[in-house]
């Protein structure tokens, strides 16, 4: 690497530090704004991301940042990647949207689609801890539009 | 750290439901009201169309002997999951982003419906008045407008001689309204000899034959002007 390797201190929500060469941070559309504004100190604070989170994203940028790495291996790599409880999917959406990592959030929201296939709406509402705000009558009705689609 | 509940914001949720195949889609309007919402907004619509076209193979029949039906024609559409099939439907027009519009003569009357094979959904349409003749072909296109995002129906038939009724139907209005063309439309050509139509970007095309000559002509309605 040449001197001109630039490194940036990330500092989780839980107060763990990672060191990273810039041109791999950068990867992150949010943090590259803030290089490109030239508001960066010494340390970059991710007040959304958690320690456990930021270490599988940075596991992600270091393997699709690495010179010479196949096609075949990275998407071997990127369904390994995927193959994560359903907590830590939820907490790497999250991350992805706050770093503004496309290619991340696009991954891990394909992986929620794909999973969430053959689920009854009310296991959807226990997964999403979501509140059901229709009235039995209305719900009733709304699945007799397309009733077929329950079969 | 409570990582069991994660509240994702509107957004994140519609990256998700973009990903979904659209029967999913249907079963999870019920979820909640801002889901219901979204799933039925036609941007997100678009857009889930975009990410998943799937193939389906529609067939035309013209009824076999054996069949009590035969006199009728159908269109029946053969999917994974059930087909369906439209009796005395003769004509097909589309698809325009998987809509179709269909008619053809039933009990003596033109009988015209739009249909959405993905969500099973067929609307049918009430003609407008002047009826059209017994025998008398009418002339149906169907297409979107781009100006407005709304699928529309151009429908013009003779009902006396040379004179052409001609009305306009909008999807998201739900009815017709009569057009008067701005100029006459070139007709002493027998719309009943079209053939060959086609619809690209906001504009239908009709092949027409003049007479038993073969003079060609080509008509096109903009749906966006409305123009002929």
């Amino acid at each position: 690497m040449s001197s001109s390797t630039k490194f940036l201190t990330l500092k989780t929500c839980d107060d763990k530090k990672f060191v990273l060469d810039e041109a791999i941070a950068v990867r992150s559309q949010t943090i590259k704004n803030m290089v490109e504004d030239d508001c960066v100190s010494n340390v970059i604070p991710l007040p959304n991301v958690n320690s456990k989170t930021m270490t599988k994203v940075i596991e992600y940028w270091k393997k699709h940042s690495e010179e010479g790495v196949s096609k075949d291996v990275l998407m071997d790599f990127d369904k390994a990647f995927v193959k994560v409880h359903h907590s830590i999917l939820h907490a790497l959406i999250l991350a992805a949207n706050f770093l503004n990592d496309k290619e991340i959030l696009d991954m891990m929201c394909q992986e929620v689609a794909d999973r969430i296939k053959g689920k009854t709406p009310e296991e959807i509402r226990k997964e999403f801890d979501i509140k059901n705000d229709f009235t039995p009558e209305e719900e009733e009705e709304i699945r007799k539009e397309n009733a077929w689609a329950f079969e | 750290m409570n990582d069991c509940v994660v509240y994702f914001t509107e957004d994140i949720v519609k990256e998700i439901l973009l990903r979904c195949p659209l029967k999913l889609l249907l079963r999870f309007k019920c979820v909640r009201k801002s889901w219901y919402a979204l799933i039925k907004n036609p941007e997100f619509v678009q857009q889930q169309l975009k990410n998943h076209s799937s193939r389906q193979l529609l067939t035309y029949t013209n009824g076999t002997p054996d069949d009590p039906d035969h006199d009728y024609c159908s269109i029946t559409l053969i999917s994974e999951e059930n087909p369906q099939t439209f009796k005395g439907m003769t004509y097909l027009i589309g698809s325009v982003d998987g809509l179709f519009l269909m008619y053809g003569t039933i009990d003596g009357g033109i009988s015209c419906t739009l249909w959405n094979p993905a969500i099973r959904e067929v609307r049918p349409l009430l003609l407008p008045l002047p009826a059209p003749i017994i025998h008398d072909a009418p002339v149906l296109g169907f297409g979107l407008d781009p100006l407005t995002n709304d699928y529309k129906v151009i429908y013009f038939h003779c009902y006396l001689w040379h004179e052409y009724a001609t009305s306009i139907y909008s999807c998201s209005k739900d009815s017709w309204r009569i057009l008067k063309p701005k100029k006459l439309l070139p007709f002493y050509t027998d719309v009943r000899n079209t053939f060959g139509t086609a619809y690209l970007n906001g504009t239908y095309y009709w092949l027409l034959r003049v007479g038993h000559r073969c003079d060609y002509t080509i008509l096109l309605f903009d749906f966006g002007s409305e123009m002929f």
